[in-house]
C-alpha cells in the first residue's frame, strides 16, 4: 500500500472559553457567550508517495491543527481526512521520556510510542545510540541530561523508526550546529529513499531548500497550493499586510530565503579599550564591538542589532540596535556596512558571548549572524552577579572592603 | 538500516468528522497492544526509581499495612466474625485500597499524560490500563504476603488460594471498567477526581470491609450492587476467611457493572477519543 494523506473539505471548530466546571455544561452555549474559532475550513489537498510539500503560514494560519490531523491526535470537525502509512511526528520527540528512567530505557520507551515495536527497537538500538553520539549516558536517568542531548537522544530515535510520512515541525531550529547538520542530512537521506516529508515551518528559507510544492494557509483557509518558490511571493503578501502589527514579531524575525533579499556575511571583533582586538576586559574600561557585513545582493536602509549573553545563559544582559528607518544608506557586493559598537563595561567577572545580527530594512528578515564570539570579563568586585553595579555595604557605619582578593 | 516489519507500515487513518469508529479503535487496540505492558512496566519502573529501596517498597509498604491492620484489628477493634477478625479485616482492606487507589489514578491518566497524548496517538484507554496495571503488583504482593500473617493468626491457606490470581484479576477489571471511563470525564470536568475521593470515602462504609456481609441479615446481598463487593469477597474466599459471606452474587454484581461500564466507554471514547486532546 503507498502511502498517502487526503484532505477533503476539512474543518476544524475550537470552542474558546470554555469553563471546565460542569455547571457550565448545563447553560446553553450561546447564553454564556462562549466563541468559536474554526482553525482550518473547507481545505482539501493531497500528499502523495515521496512527495515533500512544505505547509507555511503565519501563527495562527492553522499550521499546528494540520499537523495535529496529519499525525492522528485531533480529529476534524468537518470533512474527511484520510492518512496511509505511519507517520513518524517530529512534534513527538522525546515524548513519553520519563526523567526517573536511563536513556536506554526511554528509547524502548519513546520508540514503540512512536510506532516501533519492541523488536525493531532492539535492531535499531546500536544506530539509535551511534546517532546520538550519547554512548556514555545511556545508564544514567534522563533528568541529568542537558536539553540538547534530550533532545538529540529524541531526534534519534524519531528517525530511525522508518516512517513513511515524516512530519517535521519547527524543530529543526533547536539543537547545536553540527547536530543540525545531521539531523538535515537525515531527514535528506528519508527523502530520498522515498519518504514522504511533510515540513510545517514558518520559515521560507527552509522551505525553498527542502520542499517543490507548499501549501500556504492564511486564517484555517488554504490560499495556495503549488511550486514553492510561486508560493513565497503569496506568503509575502500576506506577510506585508500584517508586517506592522506589533514589536514582539520583529523580534521573533526570520532567516530570509536565499535570492530573495539576499545574505550577509556578518564579522566582528572585540576591541579594548585601546583599540587593540582582545577577548580579556576589564570592568570600567570602554569597549567596543566592530561588525562588517559583506551582502550578496544589494540591501536599502538595513538595520543591525548587536547582542550579548552570559555564556551560561540565554538572557541578554546587553544590546544595541538601529531601529527601521534610523539608517539610511545602500549596500550590496562591494559595498559592506561598517559599525562599531561602544560600551561601558559594568559587566562582572564572568565570560560572554557577543552577537551582531543584520536585518533588512524592516527588521522584519534576517539577513545575517555573525558567530557567537566568547570574551571574558574581570571585575574588581568581589561580588557576584551578571552586572558589576560596585556595591557598597556599610553595617553599623562601617563600610566593608568590596574588593576582590588579589 | 533495518527496514520496519510490515506490522507497523499497516496504518490507515480514515476519518470522516469528529467520531472514530469502534471498529477503528478496536484495530488500533489489537495492532498496538504491546505497548499497554510497556507503558504500565514504565510507570511501575519509575514509580520507586528514585528512592533508595527501590523495589522492595512495593514489597514493604503492603507488608506494614498488613501488619498495622493485624495488631489493630486483632487487639483494639473487634467485629463478631467466624473466622478471624483480623485476617478478615486485612484482606478486604488491601483489596479495597488497591480499588480506590487503581481508580483515582486511572482517572487522572489521561490528564496526567497529557505530554503523551497530545504528541503521539495511541488508543488512549491505553493510558487507564496503564495506570490499573503499574498498580496490580502491589496488591499481587500485598495478598501473597497475607498469607504467612494469616497463618500466624491462625488461619490457614487451604486450596482455595488457586483463586487468588482470579481476586486480582477481577478487582482489575473492576478498577479499570470505573477508570476508563472516568479518565475522560476529567479530561472534560477537572472536579471529577476530587469527586471521586469524596465517593470512596463514603463507599467504604458501604463495602464490606471492615464488617461482613452477614450484619446486614436479610437485606446483605443489597452489598452486591456495590462493585467493589465482588473483588473482596472473592479474595477473602481464597484465605478461606470470607466468614461464610455469599460469594457468587457479589461476584455477579461486579461483572454487570464491568459490561455496563465496557459500554458506556466504547461510545464514549468513540465520540471522545481524538477530540479530548484539544482539552489538553
Amino acid at each position: 500500500m503507498k502511502p498517502y494523506i487526503r484532505f477533503e473539505n476539512v474543518g476544524k471548530r475550537y470552542v474558546l472559553n470554555n469553563s471546565p466546571l460542569l455547571i457550565s455544561k448545563l447553560v446553553p452555549r450561546r447564553r454564556q457567550g462562549l466563541s468559536e474559532i474554526w482553525a482550518l475550513k473547507d481545505i482539501s489537498f493531497a500528499i502523495d508517495e515521496g512527495e515533500t510539500v512544505a505547509i507555511v503560514g503565519t501563527n495562527g494560519a492553522g499550521k499546528t491543527t494540520t499537523l495535529r490531523l496529519i499525525a492522528g491526535v485531533s480529529a476534524p470537525t468537518e470533512g474527511r481526512l484520510q492518512v496511509a502509512g505511519n507517520v513518524a511526528p517530529l512534534i513527538g520527540i522525546g515524548v513519553g521520556f520519563n526523567p526517573e528512567l536511563s536513556g536506554r530505557e526511554n528509547i524502548f520507551v519513546n520508540g514503540q510510542l512512536l510506532g516501533m515495536t519492541a523488536d525493531e527497537v532492539r535492531r535499531n538500538y546500536d544506530s539509535i545510540v551511534a546517532f546520538s553520539e550519547l554512548e556514555d549516558y545511556l545508564e544514567s536517568p534522563v533528568k541529568y541530561y542537558s536539553s540538547g542531548m534530550f533532545l538529540r537522544l529524541g531526534f534519534s530515535v524519531a528517525v530511525h523508526t522508518q516512517p513513511q510520512i515524516l512530519v517535521v515541525d519547527e524543530i529543526l531550529a533547536v539543537g547545536d550546529a553540527a547536530f543540525q547538520v545531521k539531523c538535515n542530512a537525515r531527514i535528506q537521506e528519508l527523502q530520498q529513499s522515498g519518504t514522504t516529508v511533510v515540513l510545517v515551518t514558518h520559515n521560507l528559507g527552509l522551505a525553498v531548500r527542502m520542499a517543490k510544492r507548499a501549501i500556504v494557509l492564511n486564517k484555517g483557509g488554504l490560499v495556495f497550493d503549488g511550486d514553492a518558490s510561486e508560493a513565497m511571493g503569496v506568503y509575502h503578501t500576506i506577510l506585508s499586510e500584517i508586517r506592522d502589527v506589533s514589536d514582539t514579531a520583529k523580534l521573533d524575525a526570520g532567516v530570509d530565503p536565499d535570492g530573495l533579499l539576499g545574505r550577509a556575511d556578518v564579522d566582528l571583533d572585540i576591541l579594548d579599550h585601546t583599540g587593540a582586538p582582545n577577548r580579556h576586559l576589564q570592568t570600567g574600561e570602554r569597549f567596543t564591538v566592530s561588525v562588517k557585513a559583506e551582502f550578496s545582493h544589494e540591501v536599502e536602509d538595513p538595520c543591525l542589532g548587536v547582542g550579548i549573553v552570559p555564556t551560561e545563559g540565554h538572557d541578554i544582559v546587553a544590546s544595541a540596535f538601529t531601529k527601521p528607518g534610523e539608517y539610511r544608506g545602500v549596500h550590496g557586493p562591494g559595498k559592506p556596512l561598517v559599525a562599531t559598537v561602544e560600551l561601558d563595561n559594568h559587566l562582572a567577572t564572568r565570560s560572554y558571548r557577543v552577537h551582531a545580527e543584520v536585518f533588512d530594512s524592516q527588521r522584519k528578515w534576517l539577513l545575517g549572524a555573525s558567530n557567537r564570539e566568547t570574551f571574558f570579563v574581570k571585575s574588581n568586585s568581589k561580588y557576584f552577579g551578571t552586572v558589576d553595579l560596585g556595591g557598597t555595604v556599610t553595617v553599623n557605619g562601617a563600610t566593608m572592603d568590596n574588593r576582590a582578593p588579589q | 538500516m533495518p527496514t520496519a516489519t510490515t506490522e507497523s507500515s499497516q496504518t490507515v487513518l480514515d476519518l470522516a468528522g469528529d467520531r472514530t469508529p469502534i471498529r477503528a479503535l478496536v484495530r488500533d487496540i489489537v495492532r498496538r497492544r504491546h505497548l499497554l505492558p510497556m507503558l504500565a512496566s514504565r510507570d511501575f519502573r519509575a514509580r520507586y526509581r528514585s528512592s533508595k529501596l527501590g523495589i522492595t517498597w512495593a514489597i514493604l509498604l503492603p507488608l506494614f499495612q498488613g501488619t498495622i491492620l493485624a495488631i489493630v484489628f486483632s487487639h483494639l477493634v473487634r467485629i463478631q466474625t467466624t473466622t478471624n477478625y483480623a485476617a478478615f479485616v486485612m484482606v478486604g482492606m488491601m483489596t479495597w485500597t488497591y480499588l480506590t487507589s487503581s481508580v483515582s489514578l486511572s482517572a487522572t491518566s489521561i490528564t496526567d499524560q497529557s505530554d503523551i497524548a497530545s504528541r503521539v496517538y495511541f488508543p488512549r484507554i491505553f493510558l487507564s490500563g496503564m495506570a490499573v496495571l503499574a498498580n496490580a503488583p502491589a496488591l499481587f504482593i500485598g495478598l501473597v504476603l497475607v498469607i504467612p500473617i494469616a497463618a500466624i493468626l491462625g488461619v490457614n491457606p487451604t486450596w482455595h488460594l488457586v483463586t487468588l490470581p482470579l481476586a486480582v484479576l477481577l478487582s482489575l477489571l473492576v478498577g479499570y471498567a470505573f477508570g476508563a471511563p472516568l479518565a475522560l470525564l476529567n479530561v472534560y470536568f477537572r472536579d471529577v477526581r476530587y469527586l471521586i475521593i469524596a465517593a470512596l470515602q463514603a463507599l467504604l462504609y458501604l463495602s464490606p470491609v471492615i464488617y461482613p456481609m452477614t450484619r446486614l441479615h436479610h437485606h446483605m446481598n443489597l452489598l452486591a450492587i456495590n462493585p467493589a463487593t465482588g473483588p473482596i469477597e472473592l479474595a477473602r474466599w481464597s484465605f478461606n476467611a470470607n466468614n461464610n459471606d455469599p460469594l457468587l452474587v457479589p461476584i455477579l454484581g461486579s461483572l454487570v457493572w464491568i459490561v455496563g461500564l465496557a459500554v458506556v466507554t466504547a461510545v464514549s471514547y468513540s465520540k471522545h477519543e481524538r477530540l479530548a486532546c484539544d482539552r489538553l
